[in-house]
């Protein structure tokens, strides 16, 4: 089964293989002479993968192999080199959406046996786990499924909605693909961080300042936005956030639980902490879910009342907050006496 | 209790903490846990830590403690507040309680006592005797609670064996020491399951949220012939296999079955699944289960509700923990019982008794005592 060869095509949809590395090498591209007309194409080709990422697509091309695959391994630099979290984070998605794409395709016309090496290829690289499979199904270890299934919340995935037989969950690819994802998405923004980068070549720097000036834009127009609507205690959250600073404990939970009650959704909320100095994007996904009584206890957390907010040092009253005794009504009844 | 009453319990928990230091399980990997006890004064300590057993032991000779707790969790630093243990990984544990089940038996051994004057009552109410409302629920274990709780600890055995893989050799069963068995798994890769994955077991082995669709029926399913590719047959693997060995005699009842829920609906399929789980699935308490910082009663200990030890269960069958927990002496004592109906314990059958003096072996006077049925 593994003596599957991958050619460029595999490499070019699921880049982030260990193979696609080694084949970087074959072709003989090193970073140090990253100049010249062809390079340039490349460096294109990374700067458009991730502006596509940011604005929350997906980049479909798949014309040039070795473009792709190298200008996959380009755009980890450039968005390394970039240094912001936010768009490190939509890049990662945006790469595991693309071989999501990539794989639900490819489940439909190649054959099994090639489709489920590459899957079983996956797990191994990237999770290091071995699946095996049997009767068109892959199994994994109960252990296994449990610490990624738990992240989604349809009952569907619950364990005793699958297949278990002594001690491995059975599972078919469609849904293996799902699972997946995510994880994919944590191996790119894992690899983005811990890279390592040496002297970058000029052809690449200039690209870095350049995305630089556009992304900045992008972020500063979404905390403009974001200035104007809220009451002075969350809008202090936000902004100390955007400093890159650490709210308490409590602050973070008053954050959380107005945001979902003004009707937020977990992700955008979850970018929100984002900036914040200990982010974790699992265990902040987690408690966020767990407020909106998605998880564990299944109860719903509400945002607390000014009082509360004030015993805990997180009110900076205006005259606005005037005659209100929830954060929540903040400009509610402005508009209703205009 | 009354000072008497106190003073007995006391000394012959002493006495039995002084003769079988053997009986106590030191817990594996003792320095990673976060112990704890209760005193007979009633004060909880936590965040103690031991090297190994013989601390241990010294330490429980010295305070003589109502009940010992240890974590299910292994922590880098055990003796910690709370966020700064630093959580390592948890045995996964199981309670099965047998006052949940619910059985015909309870209503023979069951009774209501008044916080407040120990009046001790037939059903809930308000005391009869002072008019308190603080009523606390008593009741004393028969053969048939035994049983009971056996038949579900088999059925959860089952699961974890068939369905999650756990060896016979992980997993240690015991008498809670009062009604009730705990189950303690030893394996290393469920050793550091988060809380969800281990709502997610407790889920699966009580059978909760089973879903239509996991048998190919749909809301918007009308035809046979689309449902019965995905039905199962009875001999698939886990909840599958186990709803269909109920639902049907062999895989050729299939068309017929199927088209027996297809006509009543999804909704009343789903309300089906939910009853055969409630049969077939293992009665469990999911918080305990979920909980990766709770303290767990330790082995080998004594259960201040009842005078009895917490004891392991080597044979299902063949173990009566009416005998095996009963560790104290036979040495008689005189008590006054307030009221109690026929209870066993080792060989011996004793009462009903109401209201009147009797001479007893100290284990069966203990445990009247702490039951809050009798006193000195
Ligand atoms: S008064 Fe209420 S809404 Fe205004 S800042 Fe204080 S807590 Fe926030
Ligand atoms: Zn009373
Ligand atoms: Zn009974």
């Amino acid at each position: 089964m593994s003596n599957i060869q991958f050619g460029s095509r595999d490499l070019a949809k699921y880049p982030f293989l260990t193979e696609a590395g080694k084949y970087l090498k074959d072709l003989d591209y090193s970073l140090d002479e990253f100049e010249g007309p062809s390079k340039k194409r490349i460096i294109e080709r990374a700067c458009e993968r991730i502006l596509t990422a940011i604005d929350g697509n997906v980049f479909k091309q798949l014309d040039d192999l070795d473009t792709e695959i190298v200008s996959f391994l380009i755009a980890l630099i450039i968005v390394h080199a970039l240094g912001i979290r936010s768009v490190s984070r939509k890049y990662s998605l945006g790469e595991a959406r693309r071989a999501e794409m990539f794989l639900e395709r490819d489940l439909k016309h190649e054959s099994d046996e090639r489709m489920r090496s590459i899957l079983t290829r996956i797990f191994k690289d990237l999770f290091s786990i071995d699946i095996t499979q049997e009767n068109n199904k892959f199994k994994f270890k109960v252990s296994e499924y449990l610490k990624r299934a738990t992240y989604f919340h349809d009952e569907h995935w619950k364990l005793v909605n699958r297949i278990v037989n002594r001690g491995f969950v059975y599972l078919d690819s469609d849904d293996t693909v799902r699972l997946i994802r995510d994880e994919i998405s944590l191996y790119i923004y894992d690899k983005i961080n811990k890279m390592e980068l040496k002297q970058l070549p000029e052809s690449i720097k200039i690209k870095v300042d350049e995305l630089r000036g556009k992304v900045v834009k992008h972020v500063e127009f979404r905390r403009y936005f974001v200035t104007t609507k809220y009451p002075p205690c969350v809008h202090h959250i936000l902004q100390l956030l955007s400093k890159a600073e650490n709210p308490p404990h409590s602050a973070r939970f008053l954050l959380a639980t107005y945001m979902l009650s003004i009707g937020k959704s977990t992700d955008e909320i979850c970018a929100l902490f984002e900036t914040a100095p200990d982010y974790n994007e699992r265990v902040t996904r987690y408690q966020v879910e767990h407020l909106a009584g998605m998880k564990g206890s299944r109860t719903k957390y509400v945002c607390p009342s000014c009082e509360k907010v004030t015993s805990d040092n997180n009110c900076y009253r205006t005259e606005e907050c005037d005659g209100i005794i929830n954060p929540l009504q903040f400009g509610r009844r402005r508009i209703r006496n205009e | 209790m009354n000072e008497q009453s106190l003073n007995l319990v006391k000394r012959s928990f002493k006495e039995f903490y002084f003769k079988h230091t053997n009986y106590v399980e030191t817990p594996n990997r003792i320095e990673e846990r976060e112990f704890g006890y209760m005193q007979f004064n009633g004060g909880m300590i936590r965040h103690l830590s031991f090297k190994n057993n013989g601390e241990l032991s010294a330490h429980f000779l010295k305070h003589i403690p109502s009940d010992v707790y240890y974590s299910c969790a292994y922590y880098i630093n055990p003796t910690a507040p709370m966020q700064e243990k630093i959580f390592k990984g948890a045995d996964l544990i199981f309670d099965i309680d047998i006052d949940e089940l619910a059985l015909i038996c309870a209503k023979d051994h069951e009774m209501w006592i008044c916080n407040h004057c120990k009046n001790v009552m037939g059903e809930k109410q308000e005391c009869g005797k002072c008019n308190s409302m603080k009523v606390e629920k008593i009741s004393l274990t028969c053969d048939n609670c035994i049983d009971a709780g056996k038949g579900e600890l088999k059925k959860l055995i089952k699961f974890l064996q068939e369905d999650l893989g756990i060896q016979e050799n992980e997993i240690k069963i015991y008498f809670s020491g009062n009604q009730g068995f705990h189950l303690h798994i030893y394996n290393t890769e469920l050793e550091s399951l988060d809380p969800h994955s281990r709502a997610d077991i407790a889920d699966y082995v009580m059978g909760n949220n089973i879903l239509p669709d996991s048998f190919g029926v749909r809301k918007n399913s009308h035809l046979v012939k689309d449902v019965i590719s995905k039905f199962p047959n009875i001999d698939d693997f886990g909840w599958r296999g186990r709803i269909s060995r109920q639902l049907m005699k062999d895989d050729k009842a299939k068309p017929r079955t199927v088209q027996k829920i297809l006509k009543a609906g999804y909704l009343r399929f789903k309300t089906e699944l939910d009853d055969i789980a409630r049969e077939i699935g293992a009665h469990i308490d999911p918080k305990v289960t979920m909980d990766i910082h709770r303290v767990f009663r330790m082995q080998g200990t004594l259960n201040s509700k009842s005078g009895l030890m917490k004891a392991p269960c080597n044979a299902i069958d063949t173990f009566d923990p009416l005998t095996n927990a009963c560790v104290l002496t036979d040495e008689e004592v005189l008590v006054n019982v307030r009221y109690s109906p026929k209870f066993r314990l080792k060989e011996r059958f004793f009462g009903p008794f109401n209201d009147q003096k009797v001479k007893l072996p100290t284990y069966a006077a203990v445990y009247l005592i702490c039951k809050g049925l009798a006193e000195v």
